[in-house]
């Protein structure tokens, strides 16, 4: 099995282990306010179904994946996981009630801001794992899956590195993913709200979506980072070392040439990546004073009817 | 919470009615200058109605100067819009209660508004 695979492998455990800590430990729904009548203990069981059914899917498909062999599809395993938990929970979301009626009523408040943290961490670790994979295919030799170097007495080579051959369906996976997560958080800004009267369950309940969304789908970027990131230190240390043993002519061999910080930037970068992986799983969705509604000095109109 | 309404089953069309109604809070205060308004699909999709219907409302709210949209911000209620006095204010207020005690409809209490407002001496406002 090589390398990747190994690295991977766990990743996956540690995507399924994650979301499931979503759900047990942080509580994405212990924010939601109480509800004493029946649309409000429906969203409340709409959101804890949500939940469930996120962390069952993550439990059922990271199984499944102990069975990929391939180690191309295990490169994709953790984003895979997470477009396909981020497209259930979608799907769940589009089964909130819609108006009827011939009188409907709406407040009149914009939607709350997506979760700030999960937002950037999401877009940084998208942004990261794309430069990783263009920086592999550039570095990486001919055959797309090493990464060598050549001189006039010999060469070495190291592999696997994230080349083209892996870069390429993690790229696609991780549009894939992108697509996905960017269609699942317009759905929740869009579905229709609770009445007047659950206007904060309504809220919460969309922030808890929100985050859902992005936790899931910011942990499955941030440990397909993590692997690559790794792997492509080990192959650059692998190379750097088997250079210095070999008494190539490396420009600026002493003690280290730029393989050797490259290797050490890539591998900070991967344990950076797997802590981000934990704050995403643990913090809060919103801070508590931006879950209330902000108090407006004069009194609400009246429509009278 | 300020709220928006529709009948559905009302001669007004929806979009007319939303205007009325965004235009009234803004009126009493009840909206401020710099106050963020739900996004056309958002506000579409809480009414039920067609994105057609929202947005049209927030067009004619934009013709007449109450709302401004920018692309980063959305639609906002627009600076120097001034809210009606207080006096009026609390007149109205006393108005829609006594109507709702009186048990008269939205439309039949607007209808006394407007008629009140024609017979009213001096010259009617241009908004």
């Amino acid at each position: 099995m090589s390398l990747l695979a190994l690295v991977v492998l766990p990743v996956s455990f540690a995507l399924v282990l994650g979301v499931l800590l979503v759900g047990l430990l942080t509580g994405v729904t212990a924010g939601l306010p109480r509800a004493s009548d029946d649309v409000g203990r429906a969203a409340r069981r709409r959101v804890h179904l949500a939940t469930g059914a996120t962390v069952l899917v993550s439990m059922v498909l990271g199984g499944l994946a102990l069975r990929v062999a391939d180690d191309r599809a295990l490169a994709v395993t953790p984003l895979a996981i997470a477009t396909l938990v981020v497209l259930a929970a979608t799907v769940l979301e589009r089964t909130w009630p819609r108006p009827s009626g011939t009188l409907r009523t709406a407040g009149i408040r914009p939607r709350p801001e997506p979760p700030r943290l999960l937002h950037r961490l999401w877009w940084g670790a998208t942004w990261s794992l794309a430069g990783v994979c263009v920086g592999g295919t550039l570095l990486a030799g001919p055959d797309g899956r090493s990464v060598g170097a050549e001189w006039a007495t010999g060469s070495s080579a190291s592999s696997p590195f994230p080349g083209a051959r892996y870069a390429a369906p993690i790229l696609a996976a991780l549009l894939l993913c992108v697509l996905v997560t960017s269609w699942g958080l317009r759905t929740v800004e869009h579905r229709p709200a609770l009445d007047a009267e659950h206007a904060q369950l309504d809220r919460a309940a969309r922030v808890a979506s929100t985050a859902r969304l992005l936790r899931v789908s910011t942990v499955g970027t941030l440990l397909t980072l993590a692997g690559t990131a790794f792997v492509a230190s080990s192959s650059l240390r692998s190379l750097a070392e088997s250079l210095r043993n070999n008494g190539a002519p490396i420009p600026g061999q002493a003690p280290f040439d730029w393989r050797q910080h490259l290797a050490v930037t890539l591998l900070v970068v991967a344990v950076l990546a797997l802590g981000l992986a934990v704050v995403a799983l643990v913090s809060a969705p919103t801070r508590r004073d931006e879950a209330q509604p902000r108090p407006r000095a004069s009194a609400p109109g009246v429509v009278a009817r | 919470m300020t709220t928006l309404t529709v009948d559905l089953g009302a001669a007004e069309p929806p979009y007319e009615q939303l205007r009325a109604q965004v235009a009234g809070h803004i009126a009493t205060g009840a909206l401020g200058p710099g106050d963020r308004l739900p996004t056309i699909r958002a506000l579409a999709g809480d009414l039920g109605v067609a994105t057609g219907t929202v947005a049209r409302a927030y067009r004619e709210l934009e013709s007449a100067g109450l709302v401004t949209t920018r692309r980063r911000t959305g639609t906002v209620v627009a600076a120097g819009v001034p809210a009606a006095d207080d006096a009026v204010r609390r007149a109205a207020r006393d108005l829609a209660g006594l109507a709702r005690r009186e048990g008269l409809s939205e439309v039949e209490t607007i209808d006394l508004v407007r008629a009140a407002l024609r017979g009213a001496p001096g010259p009617l406002p241009g908004r």
